[in-house]
Protein backbone atom coordinates (compact mmCIF):
# COMPACT_ATOMS: atom_id res chain seq x y z
CA UNK A 1 0.00 0.00 0.00
CA UNK A 2 1.30 3.52 0.64
CA UNK A 3 5.06 3.00 1.72
CA UNK A 4 5.90 3.57 5.37
CA UNK A 5 8.99 5.24 6.13
CA UNK A 6 11.98 3.52 7.49
CA UNK A 7 11.09 1.00 10.13
CA UNK A 8 13.36 -0.87 12.60
CA UNK A 9 14.34 -4.60 12.52
CA UNK A 10 12.12 -4.95 15.27
CA UNK A 11 9.03 -3.27 13.89
CA UNK A 12 9.39 -5.14 10.40
CA UNK A 13 9.27 -8.59 12.78
CA UNK A 14 6.46 -7.61 13.64
CA UNK A 15 4.21 -5.94 11.52
CA UNK A 16 5.57 -9.46 9.39
CA UNK A 17 3.66 -11.21 12.10
CA UNK A 18 0.34 -9.24 12.33
CA UNK A 19 0.38 -9.83 8.52
CA UNK A 20 0.90 -13.84 9.04
CA UNK A 21 -2.14 -13.68 11.83
CA UNK A 22 -4.53 -11.15 10.13
CA UNK A 23 -4.15 -13.49 6.70
CA UNK A 24 -5.21 -16.48 9.36
CA UNK A 25 -8.14 -14.93 10.14
CA UNK A 26 -9.26 -13.74 7.22
CA UNK A 27 -8.64 -16.99 5.50
CA UNK A 28 -11.41 -18.37 8.02
CA UNK A 29 -13.45 -15.58 7.34
CA UNK A 30 -13.32 -16.07 3.68
CA UNK A 31 -14.82 -19.62 4.10
CA UNK A 32 -18.38 -17.82 4.38
CA UNK A 33 -19.66 -15.33 1.80
CA UNK A 34 -17.60 -11.81 1.70
CA UNK A 35 -19.56 -8.50 1.07
CA UNK A 36 -18.33 -7.65 -2.71
CA UNK A 37 -18.86 -3.71 -1.88
CA UNK A 38 -18.53 -2.16 1.26
CA UNK A 39 -19.34 1.35 2.03
CA UNK A 40 -18.07 3.42 4.84
CA UNK A 41 -19.52 6.14 6.82
CA UNK A 42 -16.52 8.13 8.45
CA UNK A 43 -18.04 9.89 11.42
CA UNK A 44 -16.41 10.95 14.68
CA UNK A 45 -13.09 11.68 13.70
CA UNK A 46 -13.67 15.81 15.90
CA UNK A 47 -14.96 13.83 18.73
CA UNK A 48 -11.93 11.79 18.81
CA UNK A 49 -9.66 15.17 18.80
CA UNK A 50 -11.87 16.20 21.26
CA UNK A 51 -11.64 12.89 23.34
CA UNK A 52 -7.71 13.23 23.21
CA UNK A 53 -7.16 16.78 23.49
CA UNK A 54 -5.79 17.37 20.47
CA UNK A 55 -6.61 21.38 19.66
CA UNK A 56 -5.48 21.50 16.12
CA UNK A 57 -8.38 21.60 14.05
CA UNK A 58 -8.11 19.02 11.73
CA UNK A 59 -6.56 16.41 13.95
CA UNK A 60 -9.23 14.80 13.98
CA UNK A 61 -9.62 14.40 10.25
CA UNK A 62 -5.82 13.53 10.14
CA UNK A 63 -5.97 10.73 12.50
CA UNK A 64 -9.45 9.07 10.37
CA UNK A 65 -6.78 9.11 7.37
CA UNK A 66 -4.46 7.03 8.70
CA UNK A 67 -8.03 4.48 9.92
CA UNK A 68 -8.24 4.68 6.01
CA UNK A 69 -5.34 3.17 4.82
CA UNK A 70 -5.04 0.26 7.61
CA UNK A 71 -8.66 -0.07 6.60
CA UNK A 72 -8.33 -0.06 3.22
CA UNK A 73 -5.52 -2.86 3.40
CA UNK A 74 -7.69 -5.11 5.36
CA UNK A 75 -10.35 -4.69 2.88
CA UNK A 76 -7.64 -5.63 -0.06
CA UNK A 77 -5.99 -8.52 2.37
CA UNK A 78 -9.69 -10.08 2.89
CA UNK A 79 -10.34 -9.44 -0.82
CA UNK A 80 -13.37 -7.18 -0.96
CA UNK A 81 -13.15 -5.67 -4.51
CA UNK A 82 -14.98 -2.28 -4.25
CA UNK A 83 -14.90 -0.21 -0.69
CA UNK A 84 -16.63 3.36 -0.79
CA UNK A 85 -15.58 6.04 1.32
CA UNK A 86 -17.91 9.09 2.66
CA UNK A 87 -15.36 11.57 3.05
CA UNK A 88 -17.18 15.13 2.83
CA UNK A 89 -20.59 15.18 2.34
CA UNK A 90 -22.15 18.50 0.30
CA UNK A 91 -24.29 19.21 3.11
CA UNK A 92 -20.81 19.59 5.59
CA UNK A 93 -20.38 23.00 3.25
CA UNK A 94 -22.55 24.06 6.18
CA UNK A 95 -19.57 24.01 8.30
CA UNK A 96 -17.24 26.81 8.88
CA UNK A 97 -15.50 28.23 6.67
CA UNK A 98 -12.65 27.48 8.50
CA UNK A 99 -12.74 24.05 8.72
CA UNK A 100 -14.22 23.09 5.33
CA UNK A 101 -10.90 24.85 3.89
CA UNK A 102 -8.85 22.74 6.39
CA UNK A 103 -10.68 19.63 5.45
CA UNK A 104 -10.50 20.39 1.28
CA UNK A 105 -6.52 21.22 1.82
CA UNK A 106 -6.26 18.32 3.78
CA UNK A 107 -7.71 15.97 1.03
CA UNK A 108 -6.07 17.68 -1.61
CA UNK A 109 -2.79 17.09 0.23
CA UNK A 110 -4.05 12.83 0.34
CA UNK A 111 -4.83 13.22 -3.10
CA UNK A 112 -1.51 14.62 -4.20
CA UNK A 113 0.35 11.98 -2.13
CA UNK A 114 -1.65 9.48 -2.94
CA UNK A 115 -0.75 10.17 -7.16
CA UNK A 116 3.22 10.61 -5.92
CA UNK A 117 2.05 7.11 -4.56
CA UNK A 118 0.72 5.60 -7.75
CA UNK A 119 2.96 7.01 -10.39
CA UNK A 120 6.11 5.41 -8.37
CA UNK A 121 4.24 2.07 -8.31
CA UNK A 122 3.55 1.50 -4.67
CA UNK A 123 -0.57 1.71 -5.51
CA UNK A 124 -1.20 -2.15 -7.38
CA UNK A 125 -3.98 -2.71 -8.64
CA UNK A 126 -5.85 -0.44 -6.76
CA UNK A 127 -8.02 2.28 -8.80
CA UNK A 128 -9.77 5.50 -7.24
CA UNK A 129 -12.98 6.98 -8.34
CA UNK A 130 -14.24 10.23 -7.28
CA UNK A 131 -18.41 10.07 -6.79
CA UNK A 132 -19.67 13.81 -6.27
CA UNK A 133 -20.45 17.28 -7.04
CA UNK A 134 -16.84 17.76 -8.28
CA UNK A 135 -17.98 21.21 -9.70
CA UNK A 136 -18.38 22.69 -6.17
CA UNK A 137 -14.77 21.56 -5.17
CA UNK A 138 -11.68 24.44 -6.08
CA UNK A 139 -9.66 24.00 -9.06
CA UNK A 140 -6.50 22.09 -7.79
CA UNK A 141 -8.75 19.60 -5.93
CA UNK A 142 -10.75 18.89 -9.29
CA UNK A 143 -7.71 18.81 -11.34
CA UNK A 144 -5.77 16.70 -8.61
CA UNK A 145 -9.06 14.52 -8.40
CA UNK A 146 -9.48 14.16 -12.12
CA UNK A 147 -5.71 12.91 -12.52
CA UNK A 148 -5.70 10.17 -9.46
CA UNK A 149 -8.97 9.14 -11.78
CA UNK A 150 -7.18 8.98 -14.74
CA UNK A 151 -3.26 7.25 -13.67
CA UNK A 152 -5.63 4.80 -11.89
CA UNK A 153 -7.81 3.60 -14.36
CA UNK A 154 -6.61 0.42 -15.82
CA UNK A 155 -6.62 -0.78 -12.01
CA UNK A 156 -8.37 -3.92 -11.06
CA UNK A 157 -7.96 -5.16 -7.80
CA UNK A 158 -9.58 -2.90 -5.01
CA UNK A 159 -11.79 -0.28 -6.28
CA UNK A 160 -12.30 2.56 -3.82
CA UNK A 161 -14.75 5.04 -4.54
CA UNK A 162 -14.27 8.45 -2.83
CA UNK A 163 -17.38 10.33 -1.98
CA UNK A 164 -16.21 14.19 -2.13
CA UNK A 165 -18.88 16.63 -2.13
CA UNK A 166 -21.36 13.94 -2.34
CA UNK A 167 -25.21 14.17 -1.49
CA UNK A 168 -27.93 11.87 -2.54
CA UNK A 169 -30.61 14.33 -2.81
CA UNK A 170 -28.08 16.41 -5.49
CA UNK A 171 -27.44 13.34 -6.89
CA UNK A 172 -30.70 12.27 -7.89
CA UNK A 173 -31.28 15.93 -8.72
CA UNK A 174 -28.18 15.81 -11.19
CA UNK A 175 -29.59 12.18 -12.61
CA UNK A 176 -33.16 13.57 -13.12
CA UNK A 177 -31.84 16.41 -15.27
CA UNK A 178 -29.50 14.19 -17.36
CA UNK A 179 -32.31 11.73 -18.06
CA UNK A 180 -34.18 14.36 -19.11
CA UNK A 181 -31.96 16.09 -21.05
CA UNK A 182 -31.83 12.46 -22.80
CA UNK A 183 -35.26 11.47 -23.00
CA UNK A 184 -36.70 14.72 -24.29
CA UNK A 185 -34.86 14.66 -27.14
CA UNK A 186 -36.23 11.74 -28.16
CA UNK A 187 -38.71 12.56 -30.52
CA UNK A 188 -41.95 14.15 -30.05
CA UNK A 189 -43.88 11.00 -28.16
CA UNK A 190 -44.27 10.65 -24.28
CA UNK A 191 -41.35 10.62 -22.35
CA UNK A 192 -40.80 6.63 -21.60
CA UNK A 193 -38.58 7.17 -18.29
CA UNK A 194 -37.63 3.69 -16.57
CA UNK A 195 -35.28 2.98 -13.86
CA UNK A 196 -32.58 1.84 -15.60
CA UNK A 197 -32.67 5.76 -16.84
CA UNK A 198 -32.01 7.18 -13.37
CA UNK A 199 -29.81 4.67 -12.36
CA UNK A 200 -27.47 5.17 -14.92
CA UNK A 201 -27.52 9.14 -14.76
CA UNK A 202 -26.06 8.11 -10.78
CA UNK A 203 -22.05 9.44 -9.99
CA UNK A 204 -20.49 5.58 -9.53
CA UNK A 205 -23.00 4.06 -11.84
CA UNK A 206 -20.23 1.44 -13.15
CA UNK A 207 -19.64 0.45 -8.90
CA UNK A 208 -22.51 -2.44 -7.79
CA UNK A 209 -24.47 -1.56 -5.28
CA UNK A 210 -22.91 -1.60 -1.46
CA UNK A 211 -23.79 -5.42 0.43
CA UNK A 212 -22.76 -3.59 3.76
CA UNK A 213 -22.91 -0.41 4.64
CA UNK A 214 -20.59 0.32 8.09
CA UNK A 215 -21.17 3.63 9.79
CA UNK A 216 -19.05 4.77 13.14
CA UNK A 217 -19.36 7.24 15.55
CA UNK A 218 -23.11 5.15 16.89
CA UNK A 219 -25.54 7.23 15.07
CA UNK A 220 -28.00 5.37 13.15
CA UNK A 221 -28.63 7.51 10.49
CA UNK A 222 -28.00 7.54 6.62
CA UNK A 223 -26.72 11.14 6.49
CA UNK A 224 -28.19 11.31 2.66
CA UNK A 225 -25.40 9.10 1.79
CA UNK A 226 -25.93 6.90 -0.96
CA UNK A 227 -29.64 6.05 -0.23
CA UNK A 228 -30.25 4.68 -3.21
CA UNK A 229 -27.70 2.30 -3.55
CA UNK A 230 -28.00 1.35 0.05
CA UNK A 231 -31.89 0.56 -0.04
CA UNK A 232 -31.22 -3.40 0.52
CA UNK A 233 -27.53 -3.23 2.14
CA UNK A 234 -27.12 -4.45 5.45
CA UNK A 235 -26.55 -1.53 8.21
CA UNK A 236 -24.17 -1.94 10.79
CA UNK A 237 -23.75 0.62 13.10
CA UNK A 238 -20.51 1.01 15.43
CA UNK A 239 -20.43 3.07 18.74
CA UNK A 240 -16.52 3.14 17.70
CA UNK A 241 -15.20 6.70 16.19
CA UNK A 242 -13.55 6.26 12.91
CA UNK A 243 -10.14 6.86 13.97
CA UNK A 244 -10.67 3.98 16.28
CA UNK A 245 -11.96 1.43 13.67
CA UNK A 246 -9.44 -1.54 13.84
CA UNK A 247 -9.45 -5.02 12.69
CA UNK A 248 -11.99 -6.51 14.54
CA UNK A 249 -14.80 -4.14 14.13
CA UNK A 250 -13.95 -4.87 10.46
CA UNK A 251 -13.90 -8.56 11.59
CA UNK A 252 -17.02 -8.29 13.39
CA UNK A 253 -19.17 -6.80 10.93
CA UNK A 254 -18.01 -9.39 8.01
CA UNK A 255 -19.36 -12.05 10.36
CA UNK A 256 -22.58 -9.78 10.97
CA UNK A 257 -22.88 -9.77 7.34
CA UNK A 258 -22.50 -13.68 6.99
CA UNK A 259 -24.52 -14.15 9.87
CA UNK A 260 -27.31 -12.29 7.60
CA UNK A 261 -27.02 -14.07 4.53
CA UNK A 262 -28.91 -16.49 4.91
CA UNK A 263 -31.95 -15.24 5.84
CA UNK A 264 -31.81 -12.35 3.16
CA UNK A 265 -31.62 -14.85 0.40
CA UNK A 266 -34.37 -16.40 1.59
CA UNK A 267 -36.39 -13.28 1.76
CA UNK A 268 -34.84 -11.99 -1.53
CA UNK A 269 -36.43 -14.85 -3.00
CA UNK A 270 -39.99 -14.03 -1.95
CA UNK A 271 -39.87 -10.59 -2.00
CA UNK B 1 -59.48 5.65 21.56
CA UNK B 2 -59.77 3.75 18.03
CA UNK B 3 -61.88 1.30 19.01
CA UNK B 4 -65.62 -0.33 17.22
CA UNK B 5 -68.71 -1.40 18.51
CA UNK B 6 -68.18 -5.24 18.03
CA UNK B 7 -71.45 -7.19 17.59
CA UNK B 8 -72.17 -10.36 19.99
CA UNK B 9 -70.15 -12.88 19.99
CA UNK B 10 -67.54 -10.40 21.92
CA UNK B 11 -65.72 -12.98 23.08
CA UNK B 12 -62.96 -15.07 21.16
CA UNK B 13 -59.77 -16.79 22.13
CA UNK B 14 -57.73 -16.41 18.85
CA UNK B 15 -55.83 -18.90 20.18
CA UNK B 16 -58.57 -21.27 20.71
CA UNK B 17 -59.18 -21.93 16.71
CA UNK B 18 -58.53 -24.96 15.19
CA UNK B 19 -57.58 -25.22 11.13
CA UNK B 20 -61.47 -24.77 10.18
CA UNK B 21 -62.98 -23.46 6.82
CA UNK B 22 -61.25 -20.34 6.39
CA UNK B 23 -64.57 -18.23 5.64
CA UNK B 24 -65.25 -19.37 9.05
CA UNK B 25 -61.69 -18.32 10.10
CA UNK B 26 -62.49 -14.58 8.69
CA UNK B 27 -65.90 -14.35 9.87
CA UNK B 28 -65.32 -15.13 13.52
CA UNK B 29 -61.99 -13.15 13.71
CA UNK B 30 -63.14 -10.25 12.08
CA UNK B 31 -65.90 -9.78 13.99
CA UNK B 32 -63.52 -9.34 17.32
CA UNK B 33 -60.45 -7.89 15.58
CA UNK B 34 -60.96 -4.47 16.70
CA UNK B 35 -61.57 -4.51 19.81
CA UNK B 36 -58.83 -3.85 22.29
CA UNK B 37 -58.71 -5.61 25.78
CA UNK B 38 -56.68 -3.61 28.53
CA UNK B 39 -54.63 -6.54 29.18
CA UNK B 40 -53.30 -6.45 25.29
CA UNK B 41 -49.84 -4.84 26.33
CA UNK B 42 -48.65 -5.37 22.78
CA UNK B 43 -46.48 -8.31 24.16
CA UNK B 44 -46.28 -11.88 23.23
CA UNK B 45 -49.92 -13.58 22.65
CA UNK B 46 -52.39 -10.64 23.16
CA UNK B 47 -55.59 -11.80 21.95
CA UNK B 48 -57.23 -13.36 25.06
CA UNK B 49 -60.71 -13.62 25.94
CA UNK B 50 -62.35 -9.98 25.12
CA UNK B 51 -65.19 -8.80 26.54
CA UNK B 52 -67.67 -5.62 26.11
CA UNK B 53 -67.13 -4.15 29.39
CA UNK B 54 -62.95 -3.99 27.86
CA UNK B 55 -63.83 -1.16 25.26
CA UNK B 56 -62.47 2.13 25.63
CA UNK B 57 -64.41 4.58 24.49
CA UNK B 58 -63.50 7.37 21.52
CA UNK B 59 -60.41 9.87 22.77
CA UNK B 60 -60.98 13.06 22.37
CA UNK B 61 -58.63 15.92 23.07
CA UNK B 62 -59.78 16.55 26.34
CA UNK B 63 -58.26 13.23 27.28
CA UNK B 64 -54.81 13.22 25.73
CA UNK B 65 -52.74 11.58 27.93
CA UNK B 66 -49.71 12.73 29.17
CA UNK B 67 -46.67 11.80 28.07
CA UNK B 68 -44.79 8.49 29.73
CA UNK B 69 -42.06 9.69 32.23
CA UNK B 70 -38.44 10.06 30.29
CA UNK B 71 -40.18 11.56 27.27
CA UNK B 72 -40.13 15.41 27.07
CA UNK B 73 -42.80 16.93 24.53
CA UNK B 74 -40.49 19.54 22.77
CA UNK B 75 -38.13 16.39 21.45
CA UNK B 76 -40.76 14.35 20.11
CA UNK B 77 -40.76 13.69 16.33
CA UNK B 78 -43.20 15.26 13.81
CA UNK B 79 -43.16 12.51 11.06
CA UNK B 80 -42.61 8.75 12.30
CA UNK B 81 -41.94 6.34 9.75
CA UNK B 82 -42.58 2.64 10.64
CA UNK B 83 -42.01 -0.74 8.37
CA UNK B 84 -44.24 -3.21 9.90
CA UNK B 85 -41.64 -6.07 9.60
CA UNK B 86 -42.19 -9.75 11.31
CA UNK B 87 -45.56 -10.64 10.46
CA UNK B 88 -45.28 -13.81 8.72
CA UNK B 89 -42.75 -15.13 11.19
CA UNK B 90 -44.67 -14.11 14.00
CA UNK B 91 -47.21 -16.40 12.54
CA UNK B 92 -44.49 -19.43 12.22
CA UNK B 93 -43.20 -19.01 15.77
CA UNK B 94 -46.92 -19.71 16.97
CA UNK B 95 -47.39 -22.32 14.27
CA UNK B 96 -50.12 -20.20 12.77
CA UNK B 97 -50.65 -19.03 9.47
CA UNK B 98 -49.22 -15.77 7.62
CA UNK B 99 -52.72 -14.51 7.49
CA UNK B 100 -53.79 -14.55 10.82
CA UNK B 101 -49.60 -12.79 11.55
CA UNK B 102 -50.90 -9.76 9.16
CA UNK B 103 -54.22 -9.88 11.06
CA UNK B 104 -52.28 -9.54 14.45
CA UNK B 105 -50.18 -6.86 12.52
CA UNK B 106 -53.28 -4.85 11.66
CA UNK B 107 -53.98 -4.36 15.65
CA UNK B 108 -50.54 -3.47 16.69
CA UNK B 109 -51.10 -0.79 13.88
CA UNK B 110 -54.17 0.31 15.68
CA UNK B 111 -51.72 0.82 18.68
CA UNK B 112 -49.71 2.79 17.47
CA UNK B 113 -51.84 5.04 16.08
CA UNK B 114 -53.55 5.54 18.68
CA UNK B 115 -50.57 6.62 20.45
CA UNK B 116 -49.51 9.00 17.60
CA UNK B 117 -52.70 10.46 18.24
CA UNK B 118 -52.73 10.93 21.74
CA UNK B 119 -48.83 11.67 21.89
CA UNK B 120 -48.73 14.60 18.94
CA UNK B 121 -47.00 13.09 16.23
CA UNK B 122 -48.48 14.99 13.04
CA UNK B 123 -47.55 12.79 10.75
CA UNK B 124 -46.92 8.57 11.06
CA UNK B 125 -46.10 6.64 7.26
CA UNK B 126 -46.29 2.91 7.59
CA UNK B 127 -45.47 0.64 4.87
CA UNK B 128 -47.47 -1.80 4.31
CA UNK B 129 -46.74 -3.22 0.50
CA UNK B 130 -43.79 -2.67 -1.17
CA UNK B 131 -43.52 -2.66 -4.74
CA UNK B 132 -41.18 -5.81 -4.27
CA UNK B 133 -43.81 -7.67 -2.20
CA UNK B 134 -45.66 -8.41 -6.04
CA UNK B 135 -43.64 -11.14 -6.29
CA UNK B 136 -45.25 -13.33 -2.75
CA UNK B 137 -47.53 -16.11 -3.61
CA UNK B 138 -50.81 -14.61 -4.90
CA UNK B 139 -53.16 -16.35 -2.19
CA UNK B 140 -51.24 -14.08 0.23
CA UNK B 141 -50.76 -10.92 -1.82
CA UNK B 142 -55.29 -11.34 -2.35
CA UNK B 143 -55.28 -11.74 1.68
CA UNK B 144 -53.44 -8.54 2.07
CA UNK B 145 -55.11 -6.54 -0.14
CA UNK B 146 -58.82 -7.46 1.16
CA UNK B 147 -57.21 -7.04 4.72
CA UNK B 148 -56.46 -3.85 3.56
CA UNK B 149 -59.90 -3.19 1.95
CA UNK B 150 -61.85 -4.27 5.17
CA UNK B 151 -59.53 -2.46 7.50
CA UNK B 152 -59.96 0.35 5.90
CA UNK B 153 -63.77 0.31 5.31
CA UNK B 154 -64.40 -0.67 9.33
CA UNK B 155 -62.17 1.65 10.69
CA UNK B 156 -63.11 4.92 8.54
CA UNK B 157 -65.64 5.92 11.19
CA UNK B 158 -63.62 5.64 13.72
CA UNK B 159 -60.69 7.41 12.15
CA UNK B 160 -62.69 10.49 10.80
CA UNK B 161 -64.32 10.62 14.51
CA UNK B 162 -60.65 11.26 15.79
CA UNK B 163 -59.75 13.72 13.08
CA UNK B 164 -57.08 11.31 11.40
CA UNK B 165 -56.32 12.17 7.83
CA UNK B 166 -55.36 8.84 5.76
CA UNK B 167 -53.66 9.33 2.61
CA UNK B 168 -52.51 6.23 0.80
CA UNK B 169 -49.29 6.66 -1.44
CA UNK B 170 -47.92 3.81 -4.02
CA UNK B 171 -48.84 2.69 -7.58
CA UNK B 172 -52.36 1.98 -7.69
CA UNK B 173 -52.26 0.65 -11.31
CA UNK B 174 -52.39 -3.27 -9.67
CA UNK B 175 -54.79 -2.72 -7.04
CA UNK B 176 -57.84 -4.32 -7.48
CA UNK B 177 -60.78 -1.30 -8.38
CA UNK B 178 -62.79 -1.85 -5.15
CA UNK B 179 -59.64 -0.90 -3.38
CA UNK B 180 -58.87 1.95 -5.31
CA UNK B 181 -62.45 2.94 -4.97
CA UNK B 182 -62.48 2.72 -1.37
CA UNK B 183 -59.01 4.96 -1.09
CA UNK B 184 -60.27 7.36 -3.08
CA UNK B 185 -63.35 7.94 -0.78
CA UNK B 186 -61.49 7.72 2.49
CA UNK B 187 -58.95 9.99 1.42
CA UNK B 188 -61.51 12.90 0.25
CA UNK B 189 -63.67 12.36 3.43
CA UNK B 190 -60.44 13.06 5.84
CA UNK B 191 -58.91 15.30 3.91
CA UNK B 192 -59.83 18.33 6.28
CA UNK B 193 -58.66 16.42 9.18
CA UNK B 194 -56.03 17.51 11.24
CA UNK B 195 -54.99 15.53 14.37
CA UNK B 196 -52.32 13.41 12.97
CA UNK B 197 -51.97 12.26 9.01
CA UNK B 198 -51.66 8.51 8.46
CA UNK B 199 -49.66 7.80 5.20
CA UNK B 200 -50.07 3.99 4.38
CA UNK B 201 -47.81 2.95 1.34
CA UNK B 202 -49.07 -0.02 -0.64
CA UNK B 203 -47.52 -0.91 -3.79
CA UNK B 204 -44.57 2.05 -2.90
CA UNK B 205 -40.88 1.92 -2.59
CA UNK B 206 -38.47 4.75 -2.85
CA UNK B 207 -37.10 4.11 -6.14
CA UNK B 208 -40.61 3.82 -7.13
CA UNK B 209 -41.37 7.19 -6.34
CA UNK B 210 -38.27 9.15 -7.78
CA UNK B 211 -38.99 7.29 -11.21
CA UNK B 212 -42.42 8.77 -10.76
CA UNK B 213 -41.79 12.13 -9.67
CA UNK B 214 -38.73 12.50 -13.04
CA UNK B 215 -40.98 10.98 -15.06
CA UNK B 216 -43.72 13.92 -14.08
CA UNK B 217 -40.13 16.47 -14.66
CA UNK B 218 -39.82 14.79 -17.72
CA UNK B 219 -43.03 15.78 -19.39
CA UNK B 220 -43.00 19.14 -17.83
CA UNK B 221 -39.76 19.91 -19.70
CA UNK B 222 -40.59 18.30 -22.48
CA UNK B 223 -44.23 20.34 -22.85
CA UNK B 224 -42.34 23.58 -21.97
CA UNK B 225 -42.87 24.51 -18.61
CA UNK B 226 -40.10 24.21 -16.97
CA UNK B 227 -36.44 24.47 -17.76
CA UNK B 228 -33.79 21.05 -17.41
CA UNK B 229 -31.70 23.95 -15.41
CA UNK B 230 -34.73 24.70 -12.94
CA UNK B 231 -34.90 21.25 -11.38
CA UNK B 232 -33.66 21.07 -8.41
CA UNK B 233 -34.21 19.14 -4.91
CA UNK B 234 -37.66 21.52 -3.90
CA UNK B 235 -38.98 20.66 -7.40
CA UNK B 236 -38.20 17.13 -6.95
CA UNK B 237 -39.93 17.44 -3.29
CA UNK B 238 -43.27 18.43 -5.01
CA UNK B 239 -43.27 15.86 -7.69
CA UNK B 240 -42.75 12.80 -4.61
CA UNK B 241 -45.93 11.39 -3.84
CA UNK B 242 -44.79 12.32 -0.65
CA UNK B 243 -46.17 15.83 -1.32
CA UNK B 244 -49.55 15.22 0.50
CA UNK B 245 -48.00 16.03 3.97
CA UNK B 246 -46.61 19.28 5.47
CA UNK B 247 -43.37 16.85 6.53
CA UNK B 248 -42.32 14.80 3.65
CA UNK B 249 -39.10 14.19 6.04
CA UNK B 250 -39.48 11.35 8.86
CA UNK B 251 -37.75 12.43 11.80
CA UNK B 252 -38.02 8.82 13.07
CA UNK B 253 -37.82 5.74 10.93
CA UNK B 254 -38.58 2.31 13.17
CA UNK B 255 -38.13 -1.15 11.27
CA UNK B 256 -39.04 -4.15 13.72
CA UNK B 257 -37.64 -8.01 13.01
CA UNK B 258 -34.68 -7.07 13.58
CA UNK B 259 -33.88 -6.39 10.25
CA UNK B 260 -30.87 -3.62 9.54
CA UNK B 261 -31.80 -2.66 6.26
CA UNK B 262 -34.26 0.09 5.01
CA UNK B 263 -35.37 -2.47 2.19
CA UNK B 264 -36.41 0.40 -0.70
CA UNK B 265 -39.07 2.46 1.98
CA UNK B 266 -38.60 5.64 1.34
CA UNK B 267 -35.55 7.39 -0.39
CA UNK B 268 -35.31 11.09 -0.84
CA UNK B 269 -36.79 11.14 2.85
CA UNK B 270 -34.59 9.72 4.80
CA UNK B 271 -31.68 12.24 4.77
CA UNK B 272 -30.98 12.54 7.62
CA UNK B 273 -34.11 10.10 9.43
CA UNK B 274 -32.67 8.50 12.56
CA UNK B 275 -33.28 5.13 12.70
CA UNK B 276 -34.44 2.85 14.98
CA UNK B 277 -33.91 -0.60 14.84
CA UNK B 278 -35.97 -2.90 16.97
CA UNK B 279 -35.62 -6.57 17.69
CA UNK B 280 -39.22 -7.99 18.47
CA UNK B 281 -41.49 -9.04 16.08
CA UNK B 282 -44.05 -6.34 14.14
CA UNK B 283 -47.26 -7.86 16.42
CA UNK B 284 -45.26 -7.75 19.41
CA UNK B 285 -44.24 -4.19 19.21
CA UNK B 286 -46.56 -2.01 20.88
CA UNK B 287 -46.35 0.61 23.23
CA UNK B 288 -43.75 -0.08 25.28
CA UNK B 289 -41.44 -0.73 22.13
CA UNK B 290 -42.52 2.77 20.37
CA UNK B 291 -41.53 4.30 24.03
CA UNK B 292 -38.02 2.72 23.35
CA UNK B 293 -37.76 3.96 19.91
CA UNK B 294 -38.78 7.54 21.18
CA UNK B 295 -36.26 7.45 23.96
CA UNK B 296 -33.65 6.67 21.71
CA UNK B 297 -34.50 9.32 19.40
CA UNK B 298 -35.24 11.94 21.63
CA UNK B 299 -31.64 11.08 22.95
CA UNK B 300 -30.37 12.06 19.77
CA UNK B 301 -28.05 14.42 18.91
CA UNK B 302 -29.00 15.68 14.78
CA UNK B 303 -26.53 17.63 12.95
CA UNK B 304 -27.82 17.31 9.69
CA UNK B 305 -24.55 17.61 8.69
CA UNK B 306 -23.35 20.65 10.42
CA UNK B 307 -21.87 21.23 13.21
CA UNK B 308 -23.02 21.07 16.58
CA UNK B 309 -21.66 24.15 18.52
Amino acid sequence: MIARQEEGEFSQIFNALMGLMRRFIFRVLRVGPIPNHISFIMDGNRRFAKKHNIKSINAGHRAGFISVTYVLQYCKEIGVPYVTLYAFGFDNFKREPEEVKCLMDLMLEKVELTIEQAISGNLKGIRVIFAGDLNSLNERFRAAAQKLMEITEGNRDLIIVVCVAYSTSREIVHAVRESCVRKCDDGDGDVALELSDIEECMYASTVPDPDLVIRTGGGDRLSNFMIWQTSKSLLHTTAALWPELGLWHLVWAILKFQRMQDYLQKKQKLD
Amino acid sequence: MLSLRVPAPTSFDFRRFNAGGLDRRWRLSRDCLFSLSPDFAGRGIGFGVRSAKSEMAPFTAAEEETLPEGLQPELMPKHVAVIMDGNGRWAKNRGLQPWDGHRAGVEALREIVELCGKWGIQVLTVFAFSTDNWIRPKIEIDFLLSLFERTLKSEFDTLAKNNVRISVIGDSSKLPESLIEVINEVEEVTKNNTRLQLIVAVGYSGKYDVVQACRGIAKRVKDGEIEVGEIDERLIEQELETNCTEFPYPDLLIRTSGELRVSNFLLWQLAYTELFFAQELWPDFGRSGFIEALMSFQQRQRRFGGRKS
